[in-house]
């Protein structure tokens, strides 16, 4: 299964429900800027977090998820902040 | 009436869709509680809370029935033509406008349920299949009542037995399975039909290759905390590594796979509870690499147990595959060494006349113990020609060593004496804490082995299953990073008189070196499709327990080309 980039951004209406979502979020997701993530996953784990979404959010809530194909990943401009969306991500990280 | 006392347990609604579908899939998921969801899956259960709730009244609540034997959830309750028609929602496709033989005995179980908890009469049930946007009417009469009465009978006969039913005779069914991985029903029925093939001896068209259903690689990342005093806490969702001098570091829960604590590094108990629920292992080990302790979760499966113990308490049965594990490891070794003293490989110094013969004449005893092995009929025998191979493989691995500072004369173990030994130490640490965990995930006894007897700490089977990857895993990498010069002789190693063992940087290096190692793909020789060491780990340890499940033959044959 092959891994791709996802934008995914989010409007939540109510406080209580915006603090779980975003706390989901961020359990499979990177912030970007305020409540733009970026998601590297493969389809199992997509499905999986807007399974777990839909149980946290409401009707009038709004998720907006874009798939990023690998030239558009590449061609990105994110002037925010240090990360990298061109390079291969490390699968192991030695801390 | 079935006869049902009050120990078997109501079986799911889910199981039954399960058990038309595939009796070994409900073996795995409702007696051995193997589950694994894959896309589609999820998917369903995403359409089950948004799509079909709308103006629709929904049941919350579950019902059970004694009676039927049976417990489960109605989508959906609705009045049609005066009476109540119970309703299932089906994300995929109908079977041509009809329903499907599965889906079909589920919703006349819902009837079932629906029918004794409104005390009403039921007549029909109905699926919407939301692919292609049809409703199949399903009736809910006699017949349809005996088909469920036959399927709750089946699903409490198999919960008795310890057997796994065998697989489904259609194999496309495997492929939409989300069990597949674990399951392997194509290299099963590879190797039957590789055993047929054999028997028949016909050189016609040999065994295609089975379709991979095993996924290549693990997606998820792996975290090695290698720094003292560092600590890894849980924020809800996230992992958040702290470190004495230096901010912290968030990682995303759901991307992580491992984490390994080596040393004095700490892991909260919220942390462990979160890796417990998101199946993530953790592994320590000792800051010189030695395994502590492995994170494991639940009850293991007693089933797979239960079949290891009675294969493995059969004395001919442990020493064939003894012996099959100790002719994958010589001859593994053996490979190795003639790759790299083929003279065309230019990486051998091997100038000398005296070198040349000596190994000319080790790689002779290797090839004699290999013979002896295949005849071997004790434990011993095998242990000892295993051996006494080992002492020749190390002694040539020993001249093929380019670089001064890392010469060594044979293997030391307990402590490693130089610096190639400290670093073979290590490797085999490492590859043995991930053929632990494999041999955790799949629910293995580790410390019931075949080929090497129990001492403690280290775990019997894991060290049988490390045979097979000691050469892939740690030698191979060790000789080539040594003979790029890819070490520090002196920073990354800590020398005394009677121990060498290695630094932190020397560690930091050593773990890339071998996680790099694991991340590359290969083919395997016999199933014959590419796939990641650290996945061939999981599906060897998997084919282990195939052995004693019934379809035994593909285990330990993985060679080096």
């Amino acid at each position: 299964m092959e891994k791709h980039w996802y934008l995914v951004s989010y409007d939540v209406r109510n406080p209580k429900r915006w603090r779980r979502v975003y706390e989901r979020v961020r359990g499979s997701a990177e912030r970007v800027q305020y409540s733009v993530f970026r998601m590297y996953a493969t389809r199992t784990e997509l499905e999986a977090f807007r399974c777990d979404l839909v149980r946290l959010m409401d009707d009038e809530d709004d998720l907006l998820i874009v798939h990023l194909c690998t030239g558009c990943a590449r061609r990105v401009v994110d002037t925010s902040r240090q990360q990298n969306w061109n390079e291969e991500r490390r699968q192991v990280e030695i801390l | 009436m079935t006869s049902l006392d009050a120990s078997t347990p109501l079986t799911r609604v889910m199981a039954l869709h399960a058990l038309n579908y595939c009796e070994r899939l409900f073996y795995l998921e409702e007696v051995e509680e193997i589950r694994l969801a894959d896309d589609r899956v999820y998917a369903g259960r995403r359409l089950h809370q948004q799509d079909i709730t709308e103006g629709i009244e929904t049941l919350t609540y579950e019902i059970e029935s004694e009676d039927w034997g049976i417990r489960g959830k109605v989508d959906a309750v609705r009045y049609r033509d005066g009476s109540l028609v119970a309703y299932e929602h089906k994300k995929g496709r109908s079977n041509r406008r009809q329903a499907w033989e599965s889906d079909q005995l589920q919703v006349i179980a819902y009837c079932a349920l629906l029918a004794e908890a409104t005390g009403k009469a039921i007549s029909e049930g109905r699926i919407h299949y939301h692919a292609d946007n049809v409703t199949v009417r399903v009736p809910f009469d006699e017949s349809a009542r005996m088909e469920l009465r036959a399927a709750v009978a089946r699903a409490n006969a198999l919960r008795q037995t310890t057997d796994r039913p065998p697989l489904t005779e259609d194999s496309r069914r495997c492929k939409r399975c989300s069990l597949a991985p674990v399951c392997l029903p194509e290299e099963e029925r590879f190797a039957s039909t590789e055993q047929r093939e054999t028997q028949m001896d016909s050189a016609a068209s040999p065994s295609q290759a089975p379709p991979r259903l095993f996924p290549e690689r693990e997606e998820r990342r792996v975290l090695h905390i290698t720094e003292p005093g560092s600590q890894v806490e849980r924020a809800v969702e996230q992992l958040v590594v702290k470190f004495p001098d230096r901010p912290a570091i968030c990682f995303p829960g759901r991307d992580i796979a491992t984490i390994v604590l080596h040393g004095p590094t700490q892991i909260t108990t919220q942390a462990l509870h979160y890796c417990a629920a998101n199946g993530i292992a953790v592994q320590w080990l000792t800051g010189g690499g030695n395994f502590v302790a492995a994170l494991s979760v639940g009850a293991p499966g007693v089933q797979r147990r239960h079949r290891q113990y009675a294969a493995l308490s059969d004395p001919d049965f442990r020493l064939n595959l003894a012996r099959r594990l100790a002719l994958a490891k010589v001859e593994n070794q053996l490979r190795y060494l003639l790759r790299l003293t083929r003279p065309s490989s230019g990486s051998a110094d091997l100038s000398g006349e005296a070198r040349a013969e000596l190994v000319a004449s080790n790689l002779a005893r290797m090839r004699q113990a290999l013979a002896q092995l295949s005849k071997a009929e004790t434990f011993d025998a095998i242990r000892g020609y295993e051996g006494q191979a080992g002492q020749a493989y190390f002694e040539v691995l020993a001249r093929l060593v380019q670089v001064d500072e890392f010469r060594f004369s044979g293997r030391s173990r307990r402590p490693p004496r130089d610096r190639f030994n400290a670093l073979l130490s290590f490797f085999y640490a490492l590859a043995h804490k991930d053929c632990l965990a494999a041999l955790l995930s799949v629910g293995l006894e580790p410390a019931f082995g075949f080929l090497h007897t129990p001492r403690s700490p280290a775990h019997p089977l894991a060290l049988d299953l490390l045979e097979l990857f000691r050469v892939l895993l740690a030698d191979m990498p060790v000789l080539g990073s040594v003979n790029r010069r890819q070490w520090d002789t002196q920073a990354d190693f800590i020398v005394t008189p009677h121990k060498v063992w290695l630094s932190l940087e020397g560690k930091r290096k050593a773990l890339s070196i071998y996680e790099e190692r694991k991340q590359e793909t290969w083919k395997h020789p016999v199933l014959r499709y590419s796939l990641s060491y650290q996945r061939t780990i999981e599906l060897e340890a998997r084919l282990l327990e195939k052995e004693w499940t019934g379809k035994p033959g593909l285990f330990a044959r993985m060679r080096l080309r």
